[in-house]
């Protein structure tokens, strides 16, 4: 993949670079001294956690920071020329003609209003390359190499017309327009499904080794980064860490933090965190069986109803003490089937039954007895606490809704869940805004905790951490389970995490369990298909033998 | 879309039957006579004359009666006749309605061209002298009372300065167009009426964008403030990496996005706007609905009230409907069902 003779100057060099935001609390740097090569034609990965400054930094090549951010030390050398000494007028042509972007969250980065054509052929507009119709074939054309059936009729539609996979085509589309020399991708598929992440990049390795651009390549993925990049920088508290040749950095990392990146990743190589253990003899403590959801939706141009099944004839069970993985992509109905078992969502049909009693058609104090023992851990921490309710309000407040003690017992009861969450019971009087989301993520453990639960649901309940918070919130349930007997429904759509995690794995797609089993066995001799495809897709962290022996352009 | 106006406008009826029964019911939950306004406060001692009004207006008879001969005069097109001014209430409302209607029209643009003007300065000219201006505007035109306006605005414009047509919809000895719309302006224009037309317009000038401050503050401030919130935006900031100035991104991308609160706004403020035509008509002598209303509830004239309340459910529903189809048409992803 490497086109770039030695002693060609490379075509991006970064310098001692420094980005600090003046912030209400002073100026904050967000990125300190970093030094970076891009040489023509390769991809550079820059590898590093939230907050480790590595969109900053890319942000900054392209002058996009935001308002508040400037350079305060450094250079940017741009295929020789200076960037941050170029005017904002010659800035604008470099942008999107020689340097494009392609942006992390497909959902947002296109305009809503306008249609997914023009966006596009308004690239062309700008930078003189080709005007009305030309613009608009070009773009057409365009469409149809990233992949977009039916270009013709796809140029005049709106960004809501176009799944998620598709919305990020287009933005490749976008950031490759005009065959730039550099193309930074930040995060390019951190919001799409593994299956789907696999297409997108492999498009985007195709696309840029054809028109010869280089890629910089901004990843929270160690694995990812392994398997697609050249060579390898790693970032944390905004500097450069570690950078070389992504087999040596993996192989042989010599920074610290590198190191435990490394160890705390999962992979699919990782040891299980649980003991598999013979099944516990005793009933499960869930039961579900034949379990469907239909929704409602309307289609076409008359509004047909119609019938979604979102979740079709699923059955399982979970043994007490023991955790069951759900995997699935968007869309499986895993979600769905956790809102059900929750009892937060009715089912259409069939049962669960949790210990002994079928639970479907629960009402008023049976249900508020239910949900004592069946509670909740979801995604997002940041969103899952309320900002205007301390951590010990957060903590207290299940108590309170089942008057569980008086005040003195409720506040021992908290410091001693916090405890437990391995969290310094002082805590208790910050708001959420003042933790980091390791913290928030085990005040949300703490909050589930708190009623005594027999059974605690975590939907995605790790997927938005960092890989390091992600390796010490995953001892702490294992911890936890072992300590208290509990039973987890885990629901992810992370294979590597699940494979550690859980006893019994099932597999959902399109609403049904294609397949389940224990995960040695599942991961080792996958039968279904879809099952394959899923294991196939995840990076494993290390380059493809096709793409070593890919011919380069 | 066609299936969503259908049903909308298949409703009316009964929404319009139901404003109609609450006014019809409102009104005679009054406890006052309307028999003073019929005859005459001097006449209310003699016996013959209350009781042949009485038996003339219907009003010997029970509530209930007096409900259905309503309906039923009120469904072949008669909306009744008007204690005060003797007259059918369809025709005092012909007369009136296109004046407020037109006063209001040239307030709502005021509100949305001027307002979406300086919210989207306000916004590009963000902690410059000129947003601190606009935003103080806005604020004092959400802020103070429409009454104090007009009086200030008429002694100082119209009164001392003499730049402002006065009170009134045309000038003084002048003869309004033949009526064909009651529209003043459209009326001139049709009567191919230049100086008309004119003078008809300088005369909505003042009264509307009096009529219009409050609505015009709400819109600065959400043009602005939305603005500033999609310039922050993603796809904002995509559209800054393809090479856009900061200029092209606010005016083909941005703006779009920005205005369609707007709409909402404007919808819902249609109404609000209509109510507040009883205060500026009473300041500017517009012989509109407003003080029509005003003039109609001090005199208990039944009728009169209830033609008004049953006007003013038309226009608010027909903006409700308005507003949600431009919706649909500003923001693809609104499908209306």
């Amino acid at each position: 993949m490497i086109v770039a003779t030695d002693d060609e100057r490379p075509l991006l060099e970064i310098s001692g670079l420094t980005v600090a935001f003046s912030t209400t609390r002073g100026p904050v740097q967000a990125v300190r001294g970093a030094d970076l090569t891009v040489r023509r034609g390769e991809t550079v990965a820059v590898v590093g956690e939230s907050g480790s400054g590595k969109s900053t930094l890319a942000s900054a090549i392209n002058g996009l920071l935001a308002p508040n951010g400037a350079v305060t030390a450094g250079t940017i050398t741009f295929d020789g020329t200076d960037l941050l000494a170029l005017p904002e007028r010659r800035m604008n042509a470099v942008r999107g003609r020689r340097i494009g972007l392609v942006p992390q969250d497909p959902m947002s980065n296109l305009n809503p209003l306008v249609p997914v054509g023009r966006q596009i052929s308004e690239i062309f507009r700008i930078h003189g390359v080709a005007t009305g119709r030309a613009a608009r074939d070009r773009a057409i054309e365009l469409l149809g190499s990233v992949g977009i059936p039916d270009p013709g009729h796809r140029y005049r539609q709106y960004p809501h017309e176009f799944s998620g996979g598709m919305r990020q085509r287009v933005l490749i589309a976008m950031g490759l327009a005009c065959r730039p020399q550099l193309l930074i991708a930040d995060e390019p598929t951190s919001a799409l499904d593994v299956t789907v992440q696999k297409i997108v990049l492999d498009l985007l390795d195709e696309l840029t080794t054809s028109m010869g651009t280089a890629v910089l390549l901004v990843t929270h993925d160690l694995a990812l980064a392994a398997e697609r990049a050249d060579r390898v920088v790693v970032m944390h508290r905004g500097a450069v860490v570690e950078c070389g040749p992504t087999a040596t950095v993996l192989a042989d990392p010599q920074d610290d933090y590198t190191r435990r990146l490394l160890a705390a990743a999962p992979s699919m190589a990782t040891d299980s965190l649980v003991d598999g253990g013979t099944p516990t003899a005793a009933r499960p403590v869930i039961e579900v069986v034949g379990l469907r959801k239909e929704y409602p939706v309307r289609k076409g141009a008359f509004g047909r109803r119609e019938q979604f099944l979102a979740v079709d004839d699923v059955s399982f069970s979970v043994p007490r003490g023991r955790t069951v993985g759900i995997v699935g992509e968007s869309g499986s109905g895993k979600s769905t089937t956790a809102k059900m078992l929750l009892m937060l969502e009715p089912s259409t049909s069939g049962d669960i039954v949790f210990d002994d009693r079928d639970v479907t058609g629960l009402a008023g104090p049976d249900l508020f007895a239910f949900r004592r023992r069946v509670q909740p851990v979801f995604q997002n921490p940041y969103a899952a606490l309320d900002p205007r309710y301390t951590v010990g309000d957060t903590v207290r407040e299940p108590l309170e809704v089942h008057r569980i003690g008086t005040r003195v017992e409720q506040d021992a009861r908290v410091a001693e869940l916090l405890a437990q969450v391995a969290l310094d019971p002082a805590l208790a009087d910050r708001y959420p805004h003042e933790l980091s989301g390791g913290q928030r993520q085990r005040v949300a453990i703490a909050r589930a905790l708190a009623l005594d639960p027999e059974v605690v649901i975590l939907d995605e309940a790790v997927s938005a951490l960092d890989v390091l918070v992600q390796a010490q919130i995953l001892d702490l349930l294992v911890e936890l389970q072992r300590r208290l007997g509990l039973s987890y429904v885990f629901i992810s759509h992370d294979l590597a995490v699940v494979r550690i995690l859980c006893h019994h794995v099932h597999v959902m797609r399109d609403g049904r369990i294609v397949e389940s089993g224990s995960p040695a066995t599942l991961f080792r001799d996958p039968q279904h298909e879809y099952t394959r495809e899923l294991l196939a897709a995840i990076p494993i962290g290390a380059p493809r033998p096709e793409e070593v022996e890919a011919p380069t352009a | 879309m066609i299936r969503f106006v259908a049903k909308r406008l298949a409703l009316m009826p009964l929404l319009l039957w139901g404003i109609v029964t609450i006014a019809f019911l409102l009104s005679h939950a009054v406890a006052d006579n309307p028999l003073a306004s019929i005859v005459g406060e001097r006449n209310l001692g003699n016996p013959d004359v209350v009781r042949a009004a009485t038996e003339r207006w219907g009003l010997d008879k029970s509530l209930p009666e007096q409900y259905f001969v309503y309906i039923a005069n009120l469904l072949q097109g008669d909306m009744g006749t008007s204690f005060r001014t003797k007259a059918p209430v369809g025709a005092d409302l012909a007369v009136r309605l296109p004046a407020t209607l037109e006063l209001a029209a040239v307030a709502l643009v005021f509100a949305i061209v001027i307002g979406t003007l300086l919210g989207v300065l306000a916004a590009r000219m963000r902690g410059k002298l000129v947003d601190g201006v606009v935003r103080v505007l806005a604020l004092l035109g959400s802020s103070l009372p429409v009454f104090w306006v007009g009086l200030i605005f008429l002694f100082l414009f119209y009164a001392t300065l003499g730049v402002a047509a006065g009170p009134g919809r045309l000038s003084a000895r002048v003869i309004p167009p033949p009526d064909a719309t009651g529209f003043y302006t459209v009326d001139a224009l049709l009567a191919g009426d230049w100086p008309l037309f004119v003078d008809a317009f300088q005369h909505l000038l003042m009264p509307a964008l009096i009529m219009s401050l409050a609505l015009l503050g709400t819109v600065i401030r959400i043009v602005r403030s939305q603005m500033l919130e999609e310039q922050g935006s993603d796809y904002a900031r995509t559209a800054r990496a393809k090479g856009m100035t900061r200029g092209q991104v606010l005016n083909r991308h941005v703006l779009r996005n920005a205005i369609t609160p707007v709409i909402t706004i404007v919808g819902v403020s249609v109404g609000l706007l209509i109510m507040g035509a009883v205060l500026i008509e009473t300041i500017f002598s517009w012989n509109g609905i407003g003080t029509y209303a005003v003039e109609s509830s001090r005199a208990l004239d039944f009728p009169a009230i209830t033609g008004v309340c049953l006007v003013g459910g038309c226009i608010f529903l027909v903006a409700n409907l308005i507003t949600d189809i431009a919706y649909a048409v500003v923001d693809p992803r609104v499908r209306l069902s």
